[in-house]
């Protein structure tokens, strides 16, 4: 009847199904295709000592105002009699979640993840301060910047010493070389290898976000969170 | 220095439980005026009706009020404009910014179309060029009333439950992030939006408490405080159910301490408990009286603030 | 019957009268005291005897080193030991020398704070930390900083420590300072650490440095 007939059809469109079918699944499994970084972090509770150089380090290179943080380390109480006391010591800031309700919540976008290294940035122009990823955020580490009255937090230093091509300041100033930063899709990265070898937990991953930050137990038994 | 209003965890604090509790009652004003308007109860001259004259100002001032505090809640509230430029499918907030304006303009459509003569007279005084315009206007909107009631209808229930999904996005609130929130706020808000009605109508009207109108009205406030009173005993019976922080953020809210004492003296018992009893107990020549029905009204209001107070500040009490 | 009473009134109001003074007189006269306590006349200096060469205030050898050890004054000498209520002397916290003291014995307490020296010091952590712990208590050195704890008996209280100076370094220091003291000494010990790894073992050097 008409110049597209319904067998010209149904044979046109298998045709244009297997084209795209096995041309998609090819280009997904190609080994050249360069995988987007996914940096996250590693501390280690055993070698840390507690004594918040990163802490200096953040708020110095950071220029982050006094009263506010974006990094801290817990200390938790004593344990053991003197002269045998032991005392653990908890990295809290960003977790750079793959999967931030942060990120997720935020209205107008200003709460981001940069897609080539996993890093969850805030915009602060964008940024309109209705709080709503600060209430969300399940690790509680985000705050409202006193003097550009946006969201901050962590970002892994990507504007500051990533972007100048070192590691991230807290990274740097640890003395034990306690904190381990890097890129967990690359195999061969120390962060990577840390992973495989040393037993690691992550919080909270029972809420589903997917968290970046990765400790390293104090001590053997039961951890403590 | 920790208090019931001040402790580490909150974020959002009072401006925002009274936001909550306007938009509640912005919508549920509006659902109730647009069903009464359905009902044919307003008769011919709609325009004429009390209650659907209350609406016209009730509906949209609370949710401009309501929106006014948020915009100066915010930390930088002359970027508030941001918001209606960028929309993010992911965020409930960005959601509910879009179902605003979309709520507002519906609203404005079918009160333009009620009270046609209202408008063309101010737009008569004001810019008497665009008068014919406006008329054509009217009319044309005026055809397709039947769907914009519909749809407003629709706006305003969806308007009563996205406070309750805004809430729920809330992962780190054990308490908050839970199915029967938005169920629990669109029947107080419903609750909350006939209480303001019959409050503006018998003060600013010269209503009768007998009058079809009121009593169209009243015929849904008891089944909408029972419902509100069931979701409520199920939502804690969930946290109570749910184990972990669920169970902690329960015994946290309810067991003890300045928020408990708001929950069951507040939202139970002033806002449920003492009206169902009045309504009970109350002879009718009583009940009819404009004192006692403003009394009621009154009751019911205080109660749903409460309860949006309650559940923003209790709530945010307990993290996961 | 006059007379009875009239005696009994009298002795009475003697009894009252000596009951009344008595317990002044017995206040006021600090000769009447019921101890002994024998009171040394031309007792030593203690300290004279040590600062005769450690100079107290001087700069030559005996008294150099940037510890200076010869001249002190730091607070301790103000202070009292606390058990006997006696002031704090050289002696409190160094012994007392014997004959071969000039030529080096191991008589008097040295305390060595340097702990990346190559020579192991002259008396343990535990024998010199001991001195410091008979007055001081651990509870209030956890007060005072949580990092006592977990230092207590691992390096010398001297390490971080300087008595003699006017200002401990350590009394109000900065925060900065105090984590840098710690970044320091920590980065020294992890530097060695890693040097003493890698001549024990190569292969375990890590390659990656990223």
């Amino acid at each position: 009847m008409t110049a597209c007939s319904r067998r010209s059809f149904v044979s046109g469109m298998g045709a244009l199904i297997l084209m795209t079918g096995t041309t998609m699944k090819s280009a997904a499994q190609s080994p050249t295709e360069k995988q987007p970084i996914r940096y996250a972090m590693l501390h280690d509770e055993s070698a840390c000592i507690g004594c918040t150089a990163c802490m200096d380090a953040c708020r110095e290179t950071n220029q982050v105002p006094q009263g506010v943080s974006r990094l801290e380390i817990i200390r938790s109480k004593p344990y053991g009699e003197f002269p045998d006391v032991k005392y653990e010591f908890f990295r809290h800031s960003c977790q750079h979640c793959t999967n931030a309700p942060c990120v997720a919540v935020c209205p107008t976008g200003a709460s981001y993840i940069d897609a080539a290294t996993g890093i969850v940035d805030v915009n602060k122009d964008l940024c309109v301060g209705c709080q709503y990823c600060i209430a969300v955020c399940p690790y509680r580490v985000r705050f409202i910047h006193p003097v550009y009255k946006s969201a901050d937090k962590c970002n892994f230093c990507r504007d500051t010493n990533l972007a100048k091509g070192k590691q991230p300041a807290c990274v740097e100033a640890c003395p034990t070389k306690a904190l381990t930063f890097g890129d967990t899709n690359d195999p061969h990265s120390a962060i990577s290898l840390k992973l495989k070898e040393k037993q690691v937990y992550r919080t909270k991953v029972e809420l589903g976000t997917d968290p970046n930050l990765y400790h390293v137990p104090a001590r053997p038994g039961e951890i403590r969170r | 220095m920790n208090s019931p209003f001040h402790f580490p965890s909150l974020v959002w604090d009072g401006p925002i439980a009274v936001y909550l509790f306007l938009l509640g009652i912005s919508a549920g004003a509006t659902m109730l005026a647009v069903l009464l308007k359905r009902s044919g109860l307003a008769g011919e001259r709609p325009e004429e009706n009390n209650v659907l004259r209350c609406n016209a100002w009730l509906a949209p001032v609370s949710i401009i009020l309501g929106l006014l505090l948020l915009i100066f809640h915010l930390t930088k509230p002359w970027t508030f404009w941001y918001l209606m430029f960028n929309y993010h499918h992911t965020s409930i907030m960005s959601m509910g910014v879009m179902l605003f304006q979309v709520y507002m303009l519906f609203l404005i459509l079918w009160l333009a179309v009620i009270f046609k003569f209202w408008v063309l007279n101010l737009v008569k005084r004001f810019i008497p060029k665009l008068t014919d315009f406006a008329e054509k206007t009217i009319d044309f909107i005026a055809k397709f009333t039947g769907p914009i009631e519909i749809i407003t209808l629709i706006l305003s229930v969806a308007l009563g439950a996205y406070t309750g999904f805004l809430l729920s996005a809330l992962v780190s609130y054990p308490m908050l992030n839970n199915p029967v929130l938005p169920a629990l706020f669109l029947a107080s808000g419903t609750s909350s939006g006939i209480a303001a009605l019959i409050v503006c109508t018998l003060l600013f009207t010269k209503e009768s408490t007998h009058s079809a109108s009121i009593a169209f009205l009243h015929k849904f406030e008891l089944p909408v405080v029972l419902i509100e009173a069931f979701l409520l005993f199920a939502f804690f019976v969930g946290l109570y159910l749910g184990g972990g922080q669920k169970t902690v953020a329960f015994q946290t809210a309810l067991l003890g301490g300045f928020w408990a004492n708001v929950f069951w003296i507040g939202v139970v018992g002033i806002g449920i408990v003492l009206p169902l009893l009045l309504n009970a107990v109350a002879k009718d020549s009583l009940k009819h009286r404009k004192g006692f029905m403003l009394l009621v009204a009154v009751l019911g209001l205080v109660g749903v603030l409460c309860l949006r107070y309650f559940v923003l500040y209790a709530g945010q009490m307990t993290l996961a | 019957m006059n007379s009875v009473l009239k005696k009994m009134m009298t002795v009475a109001a003697i009894a009252g009268a000596m009951m009344l003074t008595l317990p002044a007189a017995a206040q006021t006269a600090p000769d009447n005291k019921l101890s002994y306590e024998p009171t040394l006349e031309n007792q030593r200096n203690p300290n004279e005897y040590c600062a005769k060469c450690h100079k107290l205030d001087a700069n030559d050898e005996q008294s150099g080193g940037d510890l200076h050890f010869g001249k002190f004054h730091g607070l301790h000498l103000s202070k009292t030991n606390p058990s006997t209520g006696k002031p704090i002397t050289c002696v409190s916290c160094h012994g007392n020398i014997s004959e071969d003291h000039r030529r080096g014995a191991k008589d008097v307490m040295r305390f060595d704070g340097n702990i990346f020296s190559d020579e192991p010091p002259m008396y343990s952590v535990q024998e010199q930390n001991k001195v410091c712990f008979s007055c001081h208590q651990p509870e209030k050195l956890r007060e005072k900083l949580w990092a006592h704890d977990v230092h207590a008996m691992k390096l010398p209280c001297a390490s971080c420590h300087t008595l003699h100076p006017e200002k401990d370094k350590m009394k109000g220091i900065a925060p900065k300072e105090q984590v840098k003291l710690c970044v320091d000494c920590h980065g020294e010990q992890q530097k060695r650490k890693a040097q003493q790894l890698k001549t024990e073992d190569p292969a375990t050097e890590q390659k990656d440095k990223k």
